[in-house]
């Protein structure tokens, strides 16, 4: 599970652009959207790509993402339930 | 008044206004499920033309897109007697792509893609044009941008007449590009309706020929007006206050007896269709039949705001209000009556109403009765502030400002020195950035005092986005598999760096992206003015910014505010 963070936060910080950002510097627990992270709408969205381009899971609906993108933690667990590669 | 002599809509349903009219009168679309296009996985409803009519119309030379656009113009002007070639003639196109689709494709014959500008050029140049012409590059309300670039030039007797054409193509660029925003709908799109899913992409050209004239008869643009909503670049405004300011700013109670309806954007998403209520309510204009016609043509982008008014410049011809197609069951909560079933009506004005990326904002009212001129204001300004960066310099009111870096990382070096906003400003393409720091620089502290709704934005490229357009071509066209960034994808369309900086500085006003074939400041200064003159701002930020390279670009903008 570790492993799988590390390599989300890694993921994260790349896709989102998360300028000098480190993955330590991430709180696993804190929300990603408004306070935390501060992500919006588009990230969101780019979220779901990440799912699909490193995780083989298919999120056809934005509005299930509310739940999963809640947290590090909430999408890790997430993934390891839903991964198909 | 501005007079629209002659039109034509180029779209799947028909090559003429006359045979578009028919098919839309008779119910018919031109959207057809498909499965996967090229490269692009997924279901999809859209709007476009089959490959062997694409053929058949494709002109030698020409790419698709600008095949459509000649086609469409040459149709228009043929029954107009406005002289194409005369120096009192300008072409303006409206288009949020501008044939993106050979962006990886079929180069021009030195080898190289042709900037949306120097296509303008192209297309102007083979239909006997002598004046530059413009492109007004403002996402979905392109077309409207583009109408009132015309109005201006036109009221300022700078041109006798104006050729716009709003235009836009489907293609996997696009395709790919509005599938990872998840906006789009599998089957046909229900504007307004309780149960709509998103919108279906189109692809048409539209034409409309304008001229000034003080004779009576025939259809009129009365007023425009375009704003931003300062919000969110990709999200409106959930008030709609955007869009309803478009049209409280032009609509005055006398014009308001004389509507027939309202033409609405409608582009089916949940989003835009709510937003949309709310503005057409709170302008009081939610007692007047609301119609659209995106479940006919799918949503054409930069030919919407040319196609849409077109088909209501028909109908009202014939006393006529088409209804909703697609529609059943109201699904917004603004109290307006979407039209859904054909009435008869013996006015002959309406308003129409559009939005897009960007958080850019357009009404239009056009109208039969005769008009007057055009307001004009007689507002001085006087410039307040000057900027330019170059890879190896900034420079503020004429003075040198040291620096520590150079090429992209000067621009990165601004940012962080002199706003560090917390934006969106790691996620942009270089153009938004130098745009983003350019203009945050120079609006720093120097907007204070000035009404947000009285500032504007106006930038003029040759290049625009064309960094992120290869970017988002790679993502889909490579062989690592089909993974489309939807935030490179908003970063391809150039006008929406324009929302970055509106919500940044709260410019409330109009913001328009103007793409040229080649820097011209005669232009830049030219459009400026008639922009200020028809629209009275307190402040103005505006100017040159372009980038072909990482390591190549340019910005020199220049805040004026009224004296």
């Amino acid at each position: 599970m570790e492993e799988l963070i590390l390599n989300l936060k890694e993921q994260i910080i790349d896709a989102l652009n998360l300028e000098e950002m480190t993955p330590d510097q991430i709180d696993n627990d804190a929300p990603l959207f408004g306070e935390g992270l501060g992500l919006d709408s588009i990230d969101a969205l780019e979220l779901i790509v990440i799912l699909d381009k490193f995780y083989g899971i298919k999120l056809a609906n934005p509005a299930e993402g509310k739940a999963v993108f809640k947290s590090i933690n909430s999408i890790a667990d997430y993934i390891k339930k839903n991964r198909t590669k | 008044m501005i007079r629209i002599v002659s039109t034509n809509i180029t779209s799947p349903l028909g090559l003429t206004t006359e045979e578009n009219y028919s098919a839309v009168r008779r119910g018919e679309t031109s959207l057809k499920k498909i499965d996967g296009y090229r490269n692009v996985p997924g279901k999809f409803c859209v709007g476009m033309f089959s490959d062997a009519r694409r053929k058949e119309l494709r002109l030698d030379g020409f790419s698709w897109f600008e095949s459509l656009v000649i086609r469409s113009i040459r149709e228009a002007a043929s029954h107009a007697s406005v002289d194409l070639s005369s120096p009192k003639t300008i072409l303006i196109l409206g288009t949020s792509t501008a044939g993106i689709e050979e962006l990886g494709v079929t180069p021009d014959k030195d080898g190289a893609y042709l900037a949306p500008g120097v296509a303008a050029a192209k297309i102007a140049e083979s239909l006997g044009f002598v004046t530059t012409p413009l492109l007004a590059s403002n996402a979905c309300i392109s077309g409207a941008t583009a109408q009132m670039l015309a109005c201006r030039l036109l009221s300022a007797g700078l041109y006798d007449n104006a050729v716009v054409c709003g235009a836009d193509v489907l293609s996997e660029f696009v395709l790919a590009g509005f599938s990872s925003f998840m906006a789009m709908s599998p089957v046909e799109c229900r504007p307004f309706d309780i149960e709509r899913l998103g919108l279906n992409i189109g692809e048409c050209a539209a034409t409309m020929i304008l001229s000034k004239t003080d004779e009576a008869g025939g259809w009129n643009i009365v007023d425009g007006s375009l704003d931003n909503d300062a919000y969110h670049v990709s999200a409106p405004v959930p008030s709609g206050d955007g869009v309803c300011r478009t049209v409280t700013n032009i609509l005055t109670p006398e014009l308001k007896e004389t509507l027939a309806c309202v033409t609405a954007h409608g582009t089916a998403t949940m989003f835009n269709d709510q937003m949309e209520s709310k503005a057409i309510e709170n302008a009081g204009l939610g007692d007047l039949p609301t119609t659209a016609y995106k479940a006919h043509f799918g949503h054409t982008f930069g030919a919407s705001g040319v196609v849409e008014p077109i088909i209501t410049m028909c109908s009202l011809d014939e006393g006529k209000i088409l209804p909703v197609h697609g529609f059943e069951e109201l699904g917004v909560s603004g109290k307006i009556k979407i039209c859904d079933a054909l009435m008869d009506t013996d006015k002959r004005a309406f308003v129409k109403t559009q939005s897009g990326f960007g958080g850019c904002n357009g009404g239009v009212i056009y109208s039969k009765l005769p008009q007057g001129p055009m307001k004009s204001g007689e507002g001085r300004y006087e410039v307040a502030k000057t900027l330019s960066v170059s890879p190896t310099s900034l420079v503020v009111d004429g003075a040198e400002v040291p620096v520590e870096s150079s090429g992209a990382a000067l621009v990165t070096e601004i940012y962080k020195k002199y706003l560090s906003d917390g934006s969106r400003f790691f996620k942009m393409d270089l153009f938004s950035r130098l745009a983003y720091a350019g203009a945050g620089l120079l609006a720093k502290d120097s907007l204070d005092g000035t009404e947000p709704g009285r500032r504007a934005l106006i930038i003029f490229t040759q290049n625009g986005s064309v960094l992120a357009d290869r970017k988002h071509l790679s993502t889909f066209a490579g062989t690592e598999g089909y993974y489309p960034s939807p935030a490179v994808f908003i970063n391809t369309l150039p006008n929406v760096v324009l929302g970055e900086i509106a919500v940044k500085n709260e410019i409330k006003g109009e913001t328009t992206l103007v793409m040229l074939p080649g820097r011209d400041d005669e232009t830049i200064e030219t459009i400026v003015d008639v922009t200020v003159r028809a629209t009275g701002p307190s402040a103005v930020i505006y100017g040159w910014i372009d980038c072909d390279a990482e390591d190549s670009f340019r910005a020199d903008l220049k805040l004026i505010k009224t004296i």
